[in-house]
Formats: C-alpha cells, structure tokens, sequence
C-alpha cells in the first residue's frame, strides 16, 4: 500500500469523515516526525494521511486555573514556551523541552507523541505523573480515558489512528499544594531518546504527603508507576530527610527493565532508575518548600 | 609572532567558503545528466551466508527498470588493495550484512527501490565469527574459503632485544586495552556518477579523496585500462578517510551504465553509510612495557590481534602503521610487535583519521600513564623524559629533522592546569581531573621504494590570471586555499587572482591523493616548486621588457618591480599579455613533479618514510559523575607542532574537528553487532556529539620550521585526533582512580569499574 492521498481537514468532524471513508486504510498525521520514518522504513502503510494540525480546534493550550487543556496538535516548542505551563507544570515543561532538537519540537506534537507510545516520550511521562486524561474521537462519539491506560505496548497504543482521533489532553491542577519534576539520562546533551526518564508529582497538606505519583521508563513495555515507592510516600513528612532515597530504592527494585546492548544493562539501569527517582522527588520536594509551583 | 609573508601563516577565508555557505557549491548529488538513471542495491541482510539462487525476473519485468545486475552480469575480476579479496558483487557467499548482492538502474529513484525489493535471493545460513580471537581458532568458520585460520595479514617486527632489555628493567609492566569501530560519518553521502562517452571512454564522477588511486581500482574491476576512465571531482563533504578507497559501487555503476546505455546515479542513503563505510580497524593490543625507577623507558613488547572485518581493503597498511609509529614516540631500546589482522563477518575495517596510529596511542599513552601512577612517578615528567627530539634516528630509522613535542607536552600540560574547576562538586558526587597524552604522526608516507610525492602545474593566463592544478582533493579541509596561498605568496598576486581548478584525472598532475596527513606538505611542496619556476619566466621576461636584472625585480601585488626605482614596473597583466600574444611565445606555464628526499623502508620496514614528522599533545579536563558513570569532557588544550602554519583558520579547524572525532570516538560513538548484525544503523542509535556537548577547545600552534615542507611547514589533518583518546582515559583516572582500558568509554563502563573499586576498598 502506498501513500496515495494527504487530506488537510480544518474540523475534527472532517477528519473523522475522512477516516470513515478511507475505512481503516487511512491514518492521521500531525508532526509526522516519527510517521514518516515508519512510513519510510515500512514499518507502518496507509493510503491516504490525514494532516490534522490545521484543525483549530486541536491547536491551543488553554488554562482555567484548575484545568489544563492542551490540544492533541500543539507542538512540544509551543507546550516548552508556554508560561502557565512553566509555572504550574514545570516537569511538563521540561519534558517538552527535551524532546528531540529544535527543528522536531517545531513540529512534532504532543498528541504524536502519545499515540506513538515510544516507551520513554519525555512529553508523556510527565503527563502520566500528572494523572492527565485523554479526550479522543471516536466513531461513536467523544470518550475520556486516562493517559496511562492508551500505553498497550511498545509503539502501541489503544488510540487507533485509522479509526479515530486524539483531541486534548486534560490536566487538573491539584486542590493541594504540590510539586512535580522530570529526570532523565542519556547518552548526550540534545536530540536523545533518554535510557532512562522519571517524573513525579506529590501533593502536601499540612507538610505531609496526600498522594504520590511516579512514571518511569523505558523499564518496561509501557511507562510504569513504582507502586511500593508512591505508597511509601504517601503519609511521610515532607521535611523528613531521606524519604526520597528511600522511595527512589523502592522505585528501582520495582522497576525491571531488560538487558539492551544499545541502554546498557537492566541492573545498570536499575542504579540510573534509583537516582533519577531521587533526583525528581528531590526537585518536587524543593519546589513544594520554596512554593514554585503555585497553590 | 612576527610575519614577513603576505598570505602563509594568516587567517585566509577558505577561496571557496562563499560557494559552500551559499549553497551553490555543486556536490555529487546536485548534478543531472540528460536521461540519467538511478541505481539500488540489493544488500546482504545477514552477516553470512550461501547464496542458493537469485531471482531477478520480477525486477527486470517492472516498467521502468533498464538494468539489473548480478554477479554473473559482471567482469569477473577481484580488486582491493594489497589484498584483492573484493568482488563487485557477491558470487558464491555473502559476508556481512550490506554486502553488495544485486543492482538496479531505473528511471526513479523509487522505482529503483521498488525493484531491489522484488529480487528473491534464496540464502543458506552459515555460522558467523564475530569475534577475532575466536576467528583464529583451528575449526573456525571461515569468511574466505582460502584463506587458513581467517588471517588475513599478520607482522612480526623487532627491533633490539625486548628480551634482554625487560630482564635489566626495574619495571615492567602489562596490561590489555582494545578500540572498536567508529563510523566516518562525514555529512555528504558517498556516490558516484558513471556515464560511457560516444567515443568508448568511462567518465566517473565521484568525491574520491585519492582519485588516480581510485581511477586505477575500478579500471582494475572493469578489466580495462586506467586511462580509459576520467575521474572527475564534483565538491565533497568529508572523507576523514573512508573516501580514499573506491568501494564496490563505483565499478557497479558503471556496469550498469554500460548495460543501460545511460549515465547512472548513485549516492549512499545514510543507513547504507553506516551499514557499509568503513569503519576503524578494532583492535585487542596486549602491551609490556620496562621502565626504570627514574622513569626511561627502555623496551615495549606488543600483541595485536586487530578484526579486519569481512575484506580487507586498507586494513593491512592499517595495521603496519598500528604495529610502529608509536615505537618512534619515546626513545625505546627496544621495541617487537608480533600483529594479525584477522576476518570476520563484521563490516570491514578501513582508513579513517589517524589510520592505526590513534590506535595504538590509545593503548600506549593509556599504559604510560597508569604505569607511572602505581610506582609514582609524574607520567608527564616520564613523557618528556623520554620523548624524540630533532637530530634523532627512531629505532624504526625515522630521520627526525623537526620536532616540537616536549614543547607541545609541556603547553598542553602547563595551560589544562590554568584555571580549573573544583576537583568536587555535589557532595563528592562530580569528581573532576585532568590528563595529558602526546603523540607522533606522519606528512607522507612512501611504502618501499614507490613514489610519495605530488604533482603541480601553474599556468599564468595573458590576463595575468593564475590557475593551479594539482593532484590532491580538497575534501573540505582547505587545500585548494592552501594551495592558493602558497601560489600567491610565491608569485605575489593577490589571492582572488587564483584558480585552484577541479580534479579530473585527463587534465590534472599526477598525485596520491589526500591521505597521511601529506596535501600540505607535499602537494604544497610541488605547489610551491611550480610557482618558483613559473615565476622564474615572469622575472625572466620582465627584466627583458623592463630592461633591468633579474635580481633586482619582485613581484608585488601582481606588478613586477625593480627595487631601486619601484616607478619602473610592468604589471603582470600586461606582461603576460606581451609574452604570451606575441611572437615572444613564452609559455608561463610550469610543471613539476616532486618526491620528497626520503628514503622509503627496506623489506624489514625500516626506513625513513616521511616527508616531515608531525607532534602533539592535548591536555583535557573532564568531569565525572561518580552515580551514573557519566564522563564530560570540560575543555581540551590541543598543542600541535605543525611545522609553520599556512592557514591559521585552516590548522585551528582541523584541531576543533579532530578534538570533537577523538573524544566522539572515546565517549560516544560506538557500532554495536549483535551476532553479526549492526544494531546502531542511522543517527538515531549510533550517538555523535552535538554541539551542546562540545568542550572548550584551546588551540597551542608550536612552529618547529620543518627544513622540508613549503615555507617548513607539516601535515596536521590526522595527528589532532590522536592524543584526545588517550588524554581522556587519563583524566578519568585522575579524577576517579579506575582505568578503563577498552573504547568506548560508556557511561555503563565507568560505572562498574566505580563500584568495583568501591567494593575492593
């Protein structure tokens, strides 16, 4: 099959009509910065592509002061750039900044990156820490369903583009006082996929932690939460030292990445793991002390 | 530093540098040819393998297909260099993945593509060797059929008695290193062009580093003679050594041309440059050293067991130079090396900046230093203890007439400790150090008796202007505005006067090509010679016109002047225009073909072979994060002895490419097989630096005056990449005390060789 078509709709409703009528041969395309790669290589085949970043329903960042709602075809350079993003979701901010180079944040979009379900996206993982949801049109109407539950394998994800589309993705800003941050390593300062990625969220009341979230990856097929670690969080007082070691070594032996000879061992992993999760949970725990991310 | 000359030793803009940054600059893949077709390549997809049948007729029959090729297609003729173990396509067996099965020429490059994929090759898998130890053993599969125990070349030499010598030294020390296979990675594809002329001839046009080298192997593969082929050079975008040799497609291309009666296209596609360019010669070097407690050096014993991959191409020399340079480093007594160049079905090992010599400096100048540390000696006070001077005849009888390396050690070492960082940060967490490592490289090489020289022509045209023809390729490191500058200080125009003209094998002078280090000092010699004799008719004439002695007329900003009375003068315009429309008939044109005044090497290797030895030195501070193993280079003193500089921007750019490809090599490239098959194909896996991980480079220009070299200058292309390897080991011991002996240095590596020294204490 071969690329025969490229539709540019201007409404959401356009591009389903599209996909129904190219009934499971069409795909959607935003950035196409790993697309078209896997269209070149073969690894993906479509007979028309269905371009939806000129939909203006899917291209804005809107913040009420307790929702975040980021169009699936915003760029990760227009997600990194935004304030209320950087003050109030600095792990996404930052994850969005890592992406790739300049040129692919240009035009590479977060609702791509999503539904490329690449194991360690650095714009997910933060989303994934942050509990956000997912808007996405189906043929039968619109649904929600929560970010972490998309992820059914490496490059898999439950959102199918021949059939349907991602809209927004929501965020809801936490009642409590929290904070967040992202972690990564890789092999070098830009235009890296990260051996290793953690982002976490911790929400405070009164100096002790109500609720803990932390994503990891690429550790497993899918971005993985350390259950033990976010348990143990949970309770603790924040001003009390070593609960982020503590938990970051919960993290690391719940974490069970496989041996690459392209990242490096799973029990060299494990120790990056351990130090990312301390790292991220330190920077949190910063940010709640010095009020940086507001409430 | 005081300057009488006009253009040697400035910063001089490259002559070409607005066409390159404009864009207009015509590379390979910017040029068409009226009814040109493209071609594919079938590529071996495993690592080896028996061919059982190929199946074209489903290619041949897809409308806008004009040639497929097999092996039975083509003339039948092995070539490669000392070893000719290279078909143009496979006959019998594949021996690496990407090893060349099946071509297509076709209207499209798409239809090409569409086609490669319908060939049916029927494969029997054979076992892989992957390893060249293994590949030794008796009982190994073998790659060639031929060739026993898959040793493909082995050297055994030495000089003095290592024997005796380590049995009177106080020391002696050994350990193991290796280095893996790094990818050449210049920015312009690989390709070639290949068009039949009307009257029989083969025009190729192709950004070859060596093209009568080049010209002479495909004329080889074809079976017909060299001068039936011109070699025309578009503009390249790098080599760093993987473009002297010609590989299998540009025989390729022309077979098909032929058997489509069009010109053909092809240029490599990235994942094929990393599939098939070859890459460093990965050896396992086994080092003795015996030393004094005052820090001589006395005997260095050397086991080299290096994977040549699955043919041989420049591997053999490769391995030669790997074998000596670095004996002519210190001043041994006695040195022996015992080598083996090894096949495996791996992708084949090649030429690349430094060609063996870096190597071996990896392991030398690494084993050095960590010699010196467990007895406590200063490993850079040992360095230049025992570092060659001018005036020295080496143990591999290396005639040393200039030589800046204490000069480079001592700057490198003295200026990498001027403003350093703390030597922690973070709680101990960042540790940070620093390290020296010194090396000796050539400008030239004469293997035996043959020619090592160049080849120049100038012609002065009756508008006064010059045209500068030579032999060697400008493959982005500058030579044409070297040569420029050489031609203009001589002939004393300016330089927007000269034409450095393209390289095509029917019109240009006889050279070797741009290797060893030799464009410079060589090529710029017959340069230099050519424009002395051109300018030689100038004056001869103008003293004629002018009616005044030769000796007392210059040439001046194109004017020739009479220096008593700088009123009387012809310009060059003028005079040229007098003596070449005229029946005065003077030809102001020159010729020359130069050989530099070495003596080559005897049967045992010993000799002196290079024009000019070339030194350096790089100090490097790095830091390392003791959590995650992760090494960053913090800034880099690179001191090399260039003998004069011609061009400051040229030398300073050699040393900023070859500092980032040396640490790139150490850090972070790596080519990683998995049972024969490359895992890192693209730049997504196979990791170069950015410019975000670029340290600070600080560049030391030592100026030695070669008496050889035009205006004493040495070659500096290759040796600025040679001590960064080595440096960097150095520091990381300094900073963390473990030393690691085998390349890359991955954050991983450095990791474990923490813990486990962590556990030992």
């Amino acid at each position: 099959m071969k690329v025969e078509n490229y539709l540019i709709p201007k409404t959401t409703q356009e591009a389903i009509g599209y996909l129904r009528q190219y009934s499971g041969e069409a795909k959607i395309i935003a950035g196409g910065t790993d697309l078209m790669l896997w269209l070149k290589e073969g690894k993906v085949q479509a007979k028309a592509l269905i371009d939806v970043t000129e939909i203006d329903d899917l291209r804005h960042i809107t913040f009420t002061g307790d929702k975040l709602i980021i169009g699936a075809a915003v760029t990760h350079a227009e997600i990194a750039a935004n304030k209320d993003i950087q003050e109030n979701f600095s792990s996404l901010s930052d994850g969005c900044r890592y992406v790739g180079s300049p040129q692919i944040r240009n035009i590479g979009t977060v609702g791509g990156n999503i539904v490329s379900a690449q194991p360690a996206a650095d714009s997910v993982i933060p989303l994934i820490a942050l509990g956000a949801r997912c808007e996405i049109l189906t043929q039968d109407g619109i649904k929600e369903v929560l970010l972490e539950e998309l992820h059914e394998g490496v490059g898999k994800s439950k959102i199918d583009s021949t059939k349907e589309i991602l809209l927004r993705i929501i965020v809801t800003k936490p009642e409590r006082k929290y904070g967040t941050a992202l972690t990564r390593f890789a092999a070098r300062e830009a235009l890296a996929l990260p051996m290793a990625n953690a982002a976490v969220k911790l929400e405070v009341e009164n100096g002790k932690i109500k609720d803990a979230r932390i994503a990891i990856a690429p550790v497993a097929k899918t971005p993985f939460r350390p259950k033990s670690a976010e348990e143990y969080l949970v309770g603790k007082d924040i001003n009390e030292s070593d609960i982020a070691k503590a938990a970051a070594k919960l993290a690391s032996q719940e974490a069970n990445p496989r041996d690459s000879l392209l990242r490096g061992s799973s029990k060299y992993r494990k120790a990056l793991v351990e130090d990312l999760v301390n790292k991220a949970l330190d920077i949190a725990v910063t940010n709640i002390l010095q009020d940086v991310e507001v409430q | 530093m005081k300057n009488d000359c006009s253009y040697i030793g400035c910063k001089q803009e490259f002559i070409d540098a607005k066409e390159k940054v404009t864009g207009k600059a015509k590379y390979l893949d910017d040029m068409t040819l009226p009814g040109m077709l493209y071609a594919k390549i079938l590529r071996s997809p495993h690592p080896h393998a028996r061919i059982l049948s190929i199946d074209v007729s489903a290619a041949e029959a897809l409308p806008g297909v004009k040639a497929v090729l097999t092996a039975k297609d083509c003339p039948n003729n092995r070539f490669g260099l000392e070893i000719t173990d290279v078909t143009m396509l496979a006959t019998d067996k594949v021996r690496y993945v990407g090893d060349e099965v099946a071509a297509v020429a076709a209207d499209t490059e798409e239809i090409a593509e569409e086609a490669i994929k319908l060939i049916k090759v029927e494969y029997e898998l054979l076992p892989v060797v992957d390893d060249p130890e293994k590949a030794m053993q008796p009982g190994a599969p073998l790659v060639h059929e031929n060739v026993k125990n898959n040793i493909a070349k082995e050297y055994h030499l030495s000089r003095g008695n290592v024997e005796e010598d380590f049995a009177k030294c106080d020391y002696v020390f050994e350990d193991e290193f290796s280095t893996h296979r790094a990818s050449g990675c210049y920015m312009e594809p690989f390709g070639a062009i290949a068009k039949w002329e009307e009257n029989g001839r083969l025009t190729i046009w192709t950004g070859l580093q060596s093209v009568f080298q080049g010209r002479n192997e495909i004329a080889k593969a074809l079976g017909i003679d060299p001068t039936m082929i011109t070699v025309k050079s578009p503009f390249v975008g790098g080599g760093f050594g993987a473009k002297i040799w010609i590989r299998n497609f540009h025989p390729i291309v022309a077979v098909l041309a032929k058997k489509a009666n069009a010109p053909v296209k092809y240029v490599l596609t990235r994942e094929e440059e990393m599939l098939t360019t070859r890459p460093r010669v990965a050896p396992r070097i086994k080092l003795k050293l015996g030393m004094m407690k005052d820090g001589t050096l006395v005997a260095k014993q050397a086991t080299v067991i290096a994977d040549n991959g699955a043919y041989s191409w420049a591997a053999p020399k490769i391995l030669l130079n790997l074998s000596m340079r670095t004996d002519c480093l210190y001043r041994f007594k006695s040195t022996k090396t015992d080598s083996y160049l090894v096949y495996t079905n791996l992708i084949p090992t090649s030429g690349f900046r430094g060609y063996g010599n870096s190597q071996m400096h990896f392991a030398l100048e690494s084993f050095i230093d960590t010699c010196c540390r467990k007895v406590g000696l200063d490993p850079v006070e040992v360095k230049l203890k025992n570092a060659v001077q001018q005036g020295d005849l080496t143990l591999h009888g290396w005639k040393i007439k200039s030589c800046g390396l204490k000069e480079c050690i001592d700057k490198a070492h003295k200026y990498i400790q001027e403003n350093r960082l703390p030597k922690e940060d973070q709680n101990g967490r960042i540790k940070r150090g620093i390290g020296v490592a010194c090396m000796t490289h050539v400008s030239g090489n004469r293997g035996g008796d043959k020619f090592d020289g160049s080849s120049a022509m100038i012609r002065i045209h009756e508008d006064g202007k010059v045209f500068v023809f030579s032999g060697e390729a400008d493959l982005g490191q500058g030579s044409r505005t070297v040569f420029a500058q050489i031609a203009a200080e001589v002939l004393g125009v300016n330089i927007s006067d000269i034409t450095v003209m393209p390289l095509d094998t029917d019109v240009s002078p006889f050279g070797l090509g741009t290797y060893s280090s030799r464009v410079t000092t060589v090529g710029g010699k017959a340069v230099y010679l050519a424009a002395q004799k051109v300018r030689k008719q100038v004056i001869e004439f103008a003293s004629k016109k002018l009616d005044k002695p030769e000796d007392k007329l210059i040439i001046k900003n194109g004017n020739i002047v009479f220096t008593e009375d700088e009123t009387i003068s012809i310009t060059l315009k003028e005079l040229c225009n007098l003596g070449i429309r005229t029946r005065e008939a003077i030809p102001f044109t020159a010729y020359i073909t130069y050989d530099p005044p070495t003596e080559g090497t005897d049967a045992n290797f010993y000799g002196d072979y290079s024009s000019a030895y070339t030194y350096g030195a790089h100090g490097v501070e790095v830091e390392v994060d003791t959590v995650t193993g992760q090494v960053k280079v913090l800034r880099v003193v690179a001191a090399h002895d260039v003998g004069k500089v011609i061009n400051k921007n040229g030398v300073e750019g050699q040393i900023n490419g070859g500092v980032a490809q040396g640490i790139g090599w150490t850090l972070y490239e790596n080519m990683v097989f998995d049972n024969g098959k490359p895992l890192t194909n693209g730049l997504k896996n196979y990791i170069l630096m950015t410019i975000k991980d670029m340290p600070k480079i600080e560049s030391v220009i030592v100026e030695t005056n070669d008496p050889i070299g035009p205006f004493g200058a040495k070659g500096i292309g290759e040796p600025t990449l040679i001590p960064t390897g080595p440096a960097i080991a150095n520091a990381i011991e300094d900073a963390v005390g473990v030393r690691i002996k085998d390349l890359p240095i991955m954050p991983e590596n450095v990791f474990w060789a923490i813990n486990e020294k962590g556990d030992k204490q």
